[in-house]
This record gives C-alpha cells, sequence and structure tokens, in this order.
C-alpha cells in the first residue's frame, strides 16, 4: 500500500472492514511511515472522542410528548389496521377476482336500476357535498333542508354495510353525477392499485400509494368510536376540544345533530377536506392546514383519523406561528 | 425480538409492538433528527413525523428490508427536505382566529444542547474538560456540510452500517465512507483548535493532531 491508499482505505481502518490481507498490508505501511502514523492516529483518536461524546454526555432523551402521540396515533390506526390487513389480503386472492367482479357487476347494476328508474332526487341535489348522495335516508334529509349539510360521519351508515358495496356505490355515482367526473376518476385509481400486488412499506413511493388508498378509504369508513375513546389527546394542547361546534340557530341540540350544522356555505365533504388538508400540509402552506385541520377536527370530531389530524395540527401551529 | 417481528405484530393490531419499536428507536432517531436541524421544536415535529408516518405505512408494509432502514430513510429524509424549505420559506399570515400562540414553545427555541447538561460530579477539572470536547465536537457536528454530517450521524448515533447508509442516502458505499472521512477530518480541525486554546494539559487528552 501507498501513502494515497492509506487515505483511501482509513474510514475501512477504523471500523474493521479491511479484509485480513488488506489489513496487514495497512499495518505494515503505517508502522514504516511517519506521516501516515501521525495521520492514522489522529483520526482514531478524534473518532474516539466524537464517539464518546455523542454516545454520552451528548446522548438525549426525546421528548415524552413525541411517544404520547405517536402511541395516540398508532392506536387510533390498530382497528383499522388489523380489519385492512385482512380484508385487503383476503381480497387479493387471485381466484376471488371473477367472483368479486360478478358481484360489484351485479350491485352496479341494481344500484343503476334505480337511479335510472327514478333519477328525480339526483338531479335536485345540487350541493358539492358527496357523502352517499345515493342513500334513501340521506336524500330525505336533504329535501327537508337542502341549505344544510350533513357531516359524513353522521351518514346512515347501515346503508352502506361493506366497503365492497361502498365502492360499487363511488363508481355509480361517478357515471350519474356529471360534476364528479374527475373524483370518481381518481377514485378509480385509488380503486386499481388495490388490485395490484400492494408494494413492499418502503420509502417514499410506498407512502404515497398508501396514502392515496388511505385517503379513499378514511372518506368511506365509519367513524371509530371505540378507539378514539381510548385516546388521551392531553399531548396535543393547542388542538381545539373534540366538541361539536355550537349550531348558529337557538335549536336543540338533538336537532342540530340530527340535521347537521348550519353553515353559511356549503362546506367540504370530508374526504375533500382531508385531501386539501395533506395537500397543506405536504406543500408547507402552514396557515391554510391549520385552518382545514381545524375545520377537520370541528366537524368530524368523532373520525378515526383524528389523533393524526392532531398531531398534525400541532405541527402546522407551531410552524404557521413561528413565522 | 426482532423490530421486522414486532411490526408485523403491530400489522395484527399489536399495539405494545409499536410501543416496543418507539422505545427501541426513538432515541437514536431523536439524537439524528435533533442534531440535523437545530431548533429543538422543529426536531420534535419530524421524529413525531416518521413515527406517524411508519403508522400510516403499515399496512403496506413487507419485511423485504431492515425495519431500521426504513425508518432512518424516513428520518433522513424528512431533515434533507426540512433543510430544503427552511430557508425559502416566506411568513404565513395567519387568518383571524388565531388561538393565543398556538403550540407554545417559549424557551425552546435554537438550543445548546450542553447548556441543559449538567456537568457531571466527580473530579471537577476532567469533567469540565470532557464537557468541553463534547461541546466542541457538538458544535462541529452541526457545521459539518449537510451530507457530511447525515453520514456521520447515521454512522455513529444510528449505528447504521455503511451499506445501509449508502441505501437510506442513495449513494455508492465508497462514496459514503469518504464522506465520513472528511466529517472525521473537519472535526478533527475543531479538536485542534480547542487543543491549541487549551494548552498542554488538554493536548495530552486530545492527542497530538498536527
Amino acid at each position: 500500500m501507498k501513502c494515497a491508499d492509506i487515505t483511501l482505505r482509513l474510514v475501512d481502518y477504523l471500523y474493521g472492514e479491511l479484509s485480513s490481507a488488506d489489513r496487514s498490508a495497512f499495518d505494515a505501511h503505517v508502522a514504516g511511515c511517519e506521516s501516515c502514523g501521525r495521520e492514522v492516529g489522529s483520526m482514531e483518536r478524534t473518532l474516539g472522542q466524537a464517539r464518546t461524546a455523542t454516545r454520552g454526555v451528548l446522548a438525549q432523551t426525546p421528548p415524552a410528548q413525541v411517544r404520547a402521540v405517536v402511541l395516540a396515533a398508532a392506536s387510533a390506526a390498530q382497528k383499522d389496521i388489523a380489519e385492512r390487513g385482512s380484508f385487503w389480503r383476503w381480497l387479493s386472492k387471485p381466484w376471488l377476482l371473477p367472483v368479486f367482479a360478478a358481484a360489484s357487476a351485479i350491485t352496479v347494476f341494481v344500484i343503476a336500476k334505480s337511479v335510472i328508474l327514478n333519477p328525480e332526487p339526483l338531479m335536485k341535489a345540487k350541493a358539492p357535498e358527496e357523502a352517499a348522495l345515493l342513500l334513501p335516508k340521506d336524500r330525505e334529509v336533504r329535501q327537508q333542508a337542502p341549505a344544510q349539510s350533513k357531516p359524513l360521519t353522521e351518514a346512515p351508515m347501515e346503508s352502506a354495510p361493506a366497503a365492497d358495496e361502498g365502492s360499487a356505490l363511488r363508481r355509480v355515482r361517478g357515471k350519474a353525477k356529471q360534476n364528479s367526473v374527475a373524483r370518481a376518476a381518481a377514485e378509480g385509481r385509488a380503486d386499481q392499485s388495490r388490485w395490484a400486488q400492494p408494494p413492499a412499506g418502503w420509502g417514499r413511493a410506498a407512502d404515497d400509494v398508501n396514502e392515496r388508498a388511505d385517503r379513499d378509504e378514511r372518506g368511506e369508513r365509519e367513524a371509530d368510536s371505540v378507539a378514539e375513546r381510548s385516546l388521551s389527546f392531553a399531548a396535543a394542547p393547542a388542538s381545539p376540544p373534540p366538541a361539536p361546534a355550537p349550531a348558529t340557530t337557538a335549536d336543540s341540540k338533538a336537532e342540530a345533530q340530527s340535521k347537521g350544522r348550519n353553515q353559511p356555505e356549503a362546506p367540504l365533504s370530508l374526504v375533500d377536506l382531508m385531501r386539501k388538508a395533506e395537500r397543506y400540509y405536504d406543500e408547507r402552506r402552514w396557515g391554510e392546514a391549520v385552518a382545514v385541520y381545524r375545520e377537520l377536527l370541528r366537524r368530524f370530531p368523532q373520525h378515526k383519523s383524528i389523533a393524526v389530524w392532531k398531531a398534525r395540527l400541532a405541527t402546522a401551529e407551531h410552524n404557521a406561528y413561528r413565522r | 425480538m426482532t423490530d421486522e417481528q414486532l411490526m408485523a405484530a403491530y400489522q395484527k393490531g399489536d399495539l405494545a409492538a409499536f410501543a416496543a419499536l418507539v422505545s427501541r428507536h426513538e432515541k437514536p432517531l431523536w439524537n439524528f433528527v435533533r442534531r440535523f436541524v437545530r431548533d429543538a421544536a422543529t426536531a420534535e415535529d419530524l421524529l413525531q413525523e416518521v413515527f406517524l408516518r411508519v403508522v400510516k405505512s403499515a399496512p403496506q408494509w413487507r419485511p423485504t428490508a431492515k425495519l431500521s432502514t426504513w425508518l432512518y430513510t424516513i428520518a433522513r429524509n424528512l431533515c434533507t427536505d426540512h433543510a430544503r424549505h427552511a430557508g425559502g420559506r416566506t411568513a404565513v399570515s395567519l387568518d383571524g382566529g388565531g388561538q393565543g400562540s398556538g403550540r407554545d414553545r417559549e424557551g425552546s427555541g435554537p438550543m445548546p444542547l450542553l447548556d441543559r447538561i449538567a456537568a457531571p460530579g466527580g473530579g471537577a477539572e476532567s469533567a469540565a474538560l470532557d464537557r468541553e470536547i463534547a461541546q466542541r465536537i457538538d458544535r462541529a457536528i452541526v457545521m459539518l456540510p449537510e451530507e457530511q454530517r447525515e453520514v456521520f450521524l447515521m454512522r455513529e448515533v444510528m449505528d447504521l452500517p455503511f451499506a445501509e447508509i449508502a441505501v437510506a442516502v442513495g449513494a455508492s458505499e465508497p462514496t459514503v465512507k469518504s464522506r465520513m472521512r472528511y466529517a472525521l477530518e473537519r472535526l478533527r480541525v475543531a479538536l485542534g483548535e480547542f487543543r491549541d486554546v487549551a494548552g498542554d494539559g488538554l493536548a495530552e487528552r486530545a492527542g497530538q493532531t498536527t
């Protein structure tokens, strides 16, 4: 070995990654070369001191709050993970594909038929609210109070008992509602991603796919009040309390809850709000993210993702107010 | 239990397994993130975000690679993204109804690490010396160019092998190793300056590094 090789292989030497032959050659050169000997010795001491410091006096314990927030979010997602994991694993079995395709075709046909035979209410529904427009109960509420919107979590979920039916509904809605073509396309993509083999949970690509599927999924699903009750939100002090927003009129509480809340303008749906929130958050538009996450927490206090929303709201608030 | 087994258990709904993963990795991750972004509050947010992303990605996770590499890759990407955005960000105007000051983080601005660490009892002089060296190293780490700092921290704080660091930072292993060497050379300079200031007693400890 020459002096240049010593420099090149120094890190290998320091971390014991030289082969035994290389190690012998390295040692032989260093023993006979004063300047390389000094160099190697001083680097060894530098690494030793840096290591002692970073693993000793400099090593810090993370703030306990992080753990609290993260475990709350994990707990909220826990049940979802178990359900979704087994459901999609089961769904992804190839022999089930034709069965599922037939089932959705039948569902689509039945629903499409009812839509064609009775298209009237659909035409009347103009609000951008996309929460289960085709569900009869919701339609009734809408007709009673057309200016009011109904948060998705309060939609009559017994009308959409299974996710597959829900996605069939969405597909039909996509065909039936001209103004939701783009959204339906987005949902179609998300649906396709489920048929594909789920990617390894690696890096950002998987994260993105996951978020897409997740967004789609969270929008359709029932609020998981059981998981939420087990959470402690002491970790997010500045977040608004998850109490329902007060109704602007003198309605009784029960009435407000059964009819939805009075809003000056037609508010965005849960799915749209969540997409918006994630977009602002990802684009670091903190002020806007704060507003959207606050709205989510205010309007959907029972949603199972509130632990994540609270954590992100805290982050966004911190970044927004810091500047 | 390996990280991968814990993650598989969490996928099946075992929350305790996830808590164990957090316990195992929060400290190295914190010490990585904390030295990558100087602001403690931001570091806290980023650490939180690392685990939130794991929670979100858990259903898709497959044991195709080491969990620790994935975890530290997320942390590293968050840190470098933050560094990239930190410069060119403009003030966000706060629309009305801002509730107080949001998350109250008074007193947690850029935090000189060692100010908060009490000097250990016992041999006061040598402890002070250790403290001084540590402080030098701490500052020098923060001053390292980003690509050297991440390699140094991944190797020394997170204890990742060079091969995994190479995967995480998207560079070849020899490149990663030469970044490590440059990092050590800079740290040596920082310690060398200190030796000149402090005189002989320290020279013995810090070593002759002409």
